[in-house]
């Protein structure tokens, strides 16, 4: 065929040109040349900049949000040239949302948990190579420390860069009328009986929530007993836990309300801003809403340390501690990325610390030293204003009567699963409720949780 | 000789009056119990905190002035806008997905499959009754195959898995009621099956097919583990998820907030069942009844 010769072509459906032979090839050849160079053209990679990104609670204070969000995380992004996105999540759904994302083998680069998250440690990632660094240079607090380690393993399964005390709140006015200060579980109970009778029941909650699973431990851990000794065995079972469990039904019959078998993580805080309770344990959000809310009420309610018991003296629960995991599944970059961020952040975390408006502690004791927090509790502009500057003093000794979940022991999946599952406040309640004596639930209990810690045990985990 | 019963008319008015009375209080009673959430939320959004933690206040009336802080907070300070408009996208798509497929679906079960369809109905209707809490972890894992994570198209792709199923049960029984005899009239006339069904049956379905879009978008727009699950960043989430994530902050609730973010959302529902109440409750009978 020569130049001249032209051939029918289909061009597209149903639509044809007459093209010839020079013109075919000429076209063809184009087409190839431009298809060899699309490998080289990464579509994504001129929109595309690195991308961290990180799920967190919604903070009580929403200036930390703001702070984190849109200023810190900004500017170490712009430093490091990566997008930092941050979304957010209640605290309740955090185990719900790590379980998707883990079922998804897809998710957040940081995972923030509120709690030692040792039942994810199969699905996350090693960070002994940060810790360790991190605690030599700052020293870390032994309860943080226990929240996110494994000694079995060996294993850093997250990083606590901070934690969150679990002082008591108590209606001054109202304990001043009866004469005592709540400063031991036999004084709560004596004085709760003349308090319920004036309208103020003591309020610490017997259900399946976050608050009734740190109380009830305080009273567990201060009556001489525990659910693990120091060498993870299940040790529930002993005279000292019926003692205990004798002492929650006749304050729950003598000096509560029965509304306590119900409450969730928020009721506590709404009871003692509606003037309903005279005593509870929390961490500071209530006297905090109370400074904003109602500040003429607000000077009523005054901060305490937890109580003592009868056979330990004072030891409470962190009230939230904050772990941060990087998921094993993750890209490797991804996760290098992830823990540049966390080595950073524990460098600067003495923004944070002002940020949260002293609601979070330092796990790494450096990053902000003891004389500064003491100075901050010290100055608290809120506790001024209402003219008790030493509304908060009482935090200052925090990290010594504040203990980890899994006490004496340290949290692991066992522990983490007794405590999602509310066998502690459970066998509280039982009692509490005369569907069965405090001998019978202690036994229940250990019968719930004796499988549980085998299993984790079976898994080479405990 | 049948004896005649004469009852006096003014027992007969006297006893008309007590009826009367009877139903007024019941009417009462229930458009009280219905009303008084809606109550609650309006008279919450717009009260003080001082005010609403008082318990030596009555709790229905502004004993302080009300206050516009609140909505400031929920309108300003959060993404409630947004929320609200990714919530009607997809609401309306997903009442678009199920309409195009529970109308034909329905329509054959009800027709074209003799006892079969009886029992296939059945059973669609049971796969509604599987609880989200036990779909989302491997959903989530089908939703990271396929790039949704993070993007509203998870919810339309998933959302149907559950609106489907319901309406096309419900349709199935509302399509039984029309007698068949008006579509054959058409197709002896030269329709097509489909052209019965579309020019025939549809005009008649509309209280069916009315049923079918207030369920559809009422389930969307409340559905709550799913977009929590698939969705995280606050640009991208529904009303559901994103009022409790801004206003749930820790152990403290802002009560204020969320009773005016539950009121607003709660307004385009109320409205929708308000117009068409006679034809869903018309469709809602007809399909159950068959």
């Amino acid at each position: 065929m020569d130049e001249r010769t032209r051939e029918w072509v289909e061009v597209s459906d149903r639509r044809w040109r007459l093209v010839t032979r020079r013109q075919l090839l000429t076209a063809g050849a184009a087409g190839a040349a431009a298809a060899s160079l699309l490998p080289y053209v990464n579509l994504r990679a001129w929109a595309q900049t690195r991308r961290l990104t990180i799920l967190q609670w919604s903070h009580f204070i929403p200036a930390y949000d703001k702070w984190f969000d849109n200023e810190y995380t900004k500017q170490w992004g712009k430093q490091h040239d990566v997008e930092v996105v941050v979304d957010h999540i209640t605290f309740a759904q955090i185990p719900a949302r790590a379980a998707a994302e883990v079922a998804a083998r897809s998710g957040h680069d940081l995972y923030q948990h509120i709690s030692p998250p040792a039942n994810f440690e199969p699905e996350t990632e090693d960070l002994t190579d940060i810790a360790e660094p991190l605690i030599k240079k700052y020293g870390m607090i032994e309860l943080s420390r226990r929240s996110c380690y494994n000694p079995k393993t060996k294993k850093f399964y997250g990083l606590s860069l901070s934690w969150t005390p679990d002082p008591a709140h108590y209606r001054k006015d109202a304990w001043d009328e009866v004469g005592y200060t709540p400063d031991s579980w036999d004084n709560i109970l004596v004085a709760g009986r003349k308090l319920k009778k004036m309208g103020l029941p003591i309020g610490e909650g017997i259900s399946n929530d976050i608050d009734s699973n740190m109380g009830m431990r305080d009273i567990l851990w201060t009556f001489g007993s525990s659910e693990q000794n120091e060498a993870h065995e299940v040790v529930i079972n002993n005279k000292n836990t019926v003692e205990a469990v004798k002492y929650v039904r006749a304050l729950f019959k003598e000096a509560m309300d029965p509304e306590v078998l119900a409450w969730d993580a928020s009721s506590n805080n709404r009871a003692m801003e509606g003037g309903k309770i005279s005593w509870t344990l929390n961490a500071i959000s209530i006297a905090r809403s109370l400074e904003r809310n109602n500040p003429s009420f607000s000077p009523k309610v005054q901060v305490w340390a937890p109580p003592r018991g009868p056979r330990r003296a004072r030891l409470g629960s962190e009230h939230v501690m904050y772990v941060y995991t990087i998921w094993k599944f993750l890209p490797p970059e991804r996760k290098r990325l992830a823990k540049q961020f966390l080595v950073d952040f524990a460098n600067n975390w003495e923004k944070a610390f002002y940020a949260s408006e002293l609601y979070e502690f330092p796990s790494l004791i450096g990053t902000v030293p003891p004389e500064k927090v003491k100075q901050a509790l010290l100055t608290d502009a809120a506790a001024h204003r209402e003219g008790n500057p030493h509304k908060y003093a009482v935090l200052v000794d925090a990290p010594k009567w504040s203990t980890n979940v899994g006490h004496p022991g340290f949290a692991n999946g066992a522990v983490s699963e007794v405590f999602d599952t509310f066998i502690i406040p459970q066998m509280f309640a039982l009692a509490a409720t005369d569907k069965m004596s405090p001998e019978d639930a202690v036994k229940w209990a250990e019968s719930q949780i004796k499988p549980i810690f085998a299993k984790w045990r079976a898994r080479g985990l405990l | 000789m049948a004896q005649v019963l004469s009852v006096p008319v003014r027992s007969l008015g006297a006893s008309r009056l007590v009826g009367r009375i009877l139903l007024a209080i019941t009417v009462a009673w229930f458009v009280f119990f219905e009303a008084f959430p809606f109550a609650w939320m309006a008279i919450t959004a717009f009260k003080q905190n001082s005010d609403l933690y008082n318990i030596k206040h009555n709790p229905f009336l502004f004993n302080d002035p009300p206050t516009l802080e609140h909505m400031q907070l929920l309108f300003q300070g959060t993404l409630f806008p947004r929320w609200l408009a990714n919530t009607g996208l997809v609401a309306t798509l997903v009442v678009l997905i199920t309409l195009v497929t529970a109308v034909p679906a329905g329509y054959s079960l009800a027709r074209l499959t003799g006892g079969w369809g009886r029992r296939v109905g059945i059973g669609l209707f049971l796969t509604y009754l599987v609880p989200p809490s036990l779909l989302f972890i491997p959903l989530s894992r089908l939703v990271a195959i396929l790039h949704l994570q993070d993007r509203l198209w998870s919810l339309v792709l998933v959302y149907p898995s559950f609106t489907i199923p319901f309406c096309t049960w419900l349709l199935m029984g509302f399509f039984k009621s029309i007698p068949p005899d008006l579509e054959e009239a058409a197709m002896v006339d030269g329709c097509t099956r489909l052209g019965a069904l579309r020019h025939v049956v549809l005009p008649v379905s509309v209280a069916g097919l009315l049923t079918v879009v207030i369920f559809a978008f009422t389930l969307s727009i409340q559905e709550f583990v799913y977009a929590l699950t698939f969705i995280s960043p606050s640009a991208q989430k529904t009303v559901s998820v994103g009022v409790p994530t801004d206003l749930i902050r820790g152990d403290v609730y802002y009560w204020g907030s969320l009773m005016g973010g539950a009121l607003v959302a709660s307004i385009p529902v109320a409205i929708l069942y308000s117009l068409f109440m006679d034809r869903f409750i018309a469709g809602l009978t007809a399909g159950a009844l068959k």
